[in-house]
């Protein structure tokens, strides 16, 4: 039963005066603004937002999602983005009071048991993916290659190396050469074989000692398993590169192979695919990023660290790592 | 079964009707050698019931706005979320739907977009805004990669000091692989001079980036900034609190080119740093150089109105590496909470919430710098936050308030850079935030504890 009305836009709602959300009275002293604040500061009135009560907003918003295929109305099966059913576990639990009201600045006596949480969370990441060090920090998948970039830009910087390229095969998710060309460096595509792999011998004329990082998601996009991505990883290795695997497909993999065990030394999960996270049509995602312990010390911070449990019971800590890029999104201070 | 649910017989039928035996046969495409062939060593799964218990005693180990007073600012900030919000983007069919590519499946979600653009175009004061970046802090980073676009300058960015600092990390972690120079410009007295800014252009600089209201609550002379930006042919982007405009002229006004904002504000918990939202708007004559979507309007072939993804050639899935940006994913229910607040506050509520939260902090102010030993760090006019500087240094004021159920931060010691601060401003200063949430009676608290 669609309401076609409710379904305008707000500005053609818009009903002068109205108002959904009221406050309490002032109960602080009524100084003139002016004297709180500087006169040309001031707008001479509010922006012209619409004016709508509650019930039209209600009525707006929920026809609104009558017109939208999801997960929770329809069999959703879309290639890479992995759309699994959302269990309503996540969603009233992640709003439980003290995980859903920290603020993202408080200090880390206070907020032990969030850092355990981000902990174990590093720790089954780390492990599902057979690569050591976690950050937590990018937003989404194209976020977590990019981190990954960056970590590989200021890895190859502190050994003294100039290395300008990235190489993945054309069958990348675009994320991939997007990321590498706003990480700063020149994009090389291969053209896959005919049977949709990457060619070996392809690869190997286009490494040199200026690859940075060899882009490459396995399962591929084409839904494959790249079988030669060992002799792949030695290819990109033997020049001194690093190879980076897209985890978009990690489900199809989890508990069967690893990236870290078949040649992979950064990846990042989509946690809003492989994790059934919601997709929230078009985020918030996630995409946590591992990588080998020697470029640990690169990435964002702060990472969440466990140690002896000190005098006031607090044995989680929130640290920066050595030669950390700095940092990627907002998540609290140290 | 919440997240496995064919039955075994379920699984034999389908494997049949393929021609396969067995699960462990589709996996044999991959090598033997590659495969674990152990289990994963994790902890066993939980039913909802062990889950709720679990994350209840996990949530006890954390101090959340339920049970304290927050007076923590510094871009995020306790702001009263209306019911609505959570009513509306629990809804299955807007948080569980998939980015809109499909515009026929995906009209609800387009069209709340396409509001949510045009609420923020209205808020900043400028002509179009997209459907969201991920964060304040990656949405600068985003508008200086943008600016270098729209000027075809890379050699500067000037960084007016007074941005919240983690913003500023943010940004020289993007640029970390590339020769672009960050020149940050001091603000020792917390804001702007302009002979320092005016020094530090040069002919390469894209733009001149300044927060106002500042990271230490305080406001800049954003149309003076531009002026001068424009004069040196660069562009100005201004990083704003979206409520800050219920009062204080919008950055289009200011003569801002591209504004950027963390929409935290906008009827969005706190979530210890995130899921949170980047907001970014710009003039007309830049739209091609944004990064991320852009819905459009338009009509359909029975002529009726509808939405789409507009101009998606400057987006990764098309130009690839010739994309304005990597973004795909992006935050699009935070977006939708951000409507349905905005959409329930009107002109009237955004003026309300921001008058409260001006008068409320003055009033903190007011009563704290009278407290012996108390004082403001900075004198110029501030919004909602300040900072507040205490002889016995900040970490004893925090403690103070913490031993009276109160939250005051950050610390300015903190925090990253900002190397011109002060000795005593770093080590005695902590940021103070008052939102419409708090009563008289709290700050009252808060000016007790600290007593």
């Amino acid at each position: 039963m669609r309401n076609q009305q409710a379904t305008r836009l707000l500005t053609e709602l818009s009903h002068v005066g109205r108002r959904g959300a009221e406050f309490p009275a002032s109960d602080v002293p009524d100084w003139p603004l002016e004297d709180l604040l500087p006169s040309e500061a001031l707008a001479e009135c509010p922006p012209a937002l619409p004016e709508l009560a509650e019930p039209d907003v209600v009525r707006h918003f929920v026809n609104l999602s009558t017109l939208n295929m999801s997960v929770d109305t329809h069999f959703y099966p879309l290639g890479s983005c992995t759309m699994k059913y959302n269990p309503k576990r996540n969603e009233r639990l992640s709003r439980l009071p003290g995980i859903v009201d920290i603020h993202p600045h408080q200090t880390a006596g206070n907020i032990q048991g969030m850092l355990d949480l981000l902990h174990e969370m590093q720790q089954m990441l780390a492990e599902i993916s057979g690569l050591p060090a976690v950050s937590l920090q990018p937003a989404a998948g194209a976020h977590g290659e990019l981190t990954a970039l960056f970590v590989a830009a200021a890895y190859f910087r502190d050994k003294g190396e100039v290395r300008t390229k990235v190489i993945f095969p054309s069958s990348a998710h675009g994320t991939n050469p997007a990321s590498a060309a706003m990480a700063g460096f020149e994009c090389v595509e291969l053209k896959e074989t005919a049977s949709g792999f990457v060619g070996l011998e392809q690869l190997r004329r286009h490494v040199d000692d200026k690859l940075a990082v060899f882009m490459i998601t396995n399962p591929n996009t084409l839904g494959l398993f790249e079988k030669d991505i060992p002799e792949i990883a030695k290819i990109v290795h033997d020049v001194g590169g690093l190879v980076y695997i897209d985890g978009a497909n990690m489900n199809a993999i989890m508990g069967i192979a690893r990236p870290g065990d078949f040649g992979g030394d950064m990846m990042h999960y989509n946690v809003h695919k492989t994790f059934t996270g919601p997709h929230g049509a078009g985020g918030p995602g996630s995409g946590p990023i591992c990588v080998r312990d020697f470029l640990a010390d690169y990435l964002p911070g702060p990472v969440v660290r466990q140690r002896d449990m000190d005098s006031r019971g607090r044995r989680f800590e929130m640290s920066i790592p050595a030669k950390s890029i700095g940092r990627v999104s907002i998540w609290s201070s140290v | 079964m919440s997240y496995l649910f064919s039955t075994a017989d379920e699984q034999q039928q389908m494997l049949q009707r393929i021609g396969v035996n067995s699960l462990q046969e589709l996996v044999a495409q991959i090598p033997v050698g590659l495969q674990l062939n152990r289990p994963l060593n994790l902890p066993p799964a939980l039913t909802e019931l062990e889950l709720e218990r679990h994350l209840r005693e996990v949530a006890s180990r954390n101090v959340g706005t339920s049970t304290r007073l927050c007076f923590m600012g510094g871009g995020a900030y306790d702001h009263f979320i209306p019911s609505v919000v959570d009513e509306i983007t629990s809804r299955g069919e807007f948080y569980t739907a998939y980015t809109p590519y499909q515009a026929e499946a995906s009209q609800g979600t387009l069209q709340s977009f396409f509001e949510f653009q045009s609420l923020i175009a209205e808020l900043s004061g400028l002509d179009v805004a997209n459907s969201s970046l991920y964060d304040g802090g990656s949405g600068v980073a985003e508008a200086v990669l943008m600016a270098s676009r729209c000027t075809a300058r890379v050699g500067r960015i000037v960084v007016v000091g007074s941005m919240n600092p983690e913003y500023v990390q943010s940004l020289q972690t993007y640029l970390v692989n590339k020769s672009t120079e960050v020149h940050v410009v001091p603000t020792p007295t917390g804001s702007a001079d302009l002979a320092d800014i005016e020094q530090a252009m040069n002919g390469q600089t894209a733009c001149v980036l300044v927060q106002h209201p500042n990271f230490f609550g305080g406001l800049e002379e954003v149309a003076k900034i531009a002026e001068l930006a424009h004069r040196h042919g660069a562009l100005l982007v201004q990083s704003f609190d979206p409520l800050s405009v219920g009062l204080l002229k919008r950055p289009g006004d200011l003569g801002a080119d591209i504004a950027v904002a963390e929409g935290q504000s906008l009827g969005i918990p706190l979530q210890f740093g995130g899921p949170y939202l980047g907001i970014l708007a710009c003039r007309q004559q830049f739209v091609r150089k944004m990064p991320g979507r852009l819905i459009g309007q338009t009509v359909d072939r029975n002529g009726l109105r509808c939405f789409f993804l507009n101009l998606q050639a400057r987006e990764q899935h098309i130009r690839r590496e010739g994309a304005t940006s990597n973004i795909c994913t992006n935050q699009g229910l935070m977006a939708l909470r951000a409507t349905v607040y905005l959409s329930l506050l009107g002109p009237t509520g955004l003026k309300e919430v921001a008058e409260l939260s001006c008068r409320k902090a003055h009033y903190a102010a007011d009563r704290l710098s009278q407290i012996n030993g108390c004082e403001l760090a900075f004198s110029s006019p501030f919004f909602k936050e300040f900072v507040l500087k205490h002889s016995l240094g900040s970490d004893v004021a925090i403690r103070m308030a913490a031993a009276a159920g109160v939250d005051i931060g950050p610390a300015l010691n903190r925090l990253p850079g900002m190397s011109w601060l002060s000795e005593e401003d770093r080590e005695q200063g902590v940021l103070i935030a008052v939102t419409e949430s708090r009563t008289r009676d709290e700050i009252d608290t808060l000016v007790a504890a600290l007593s």
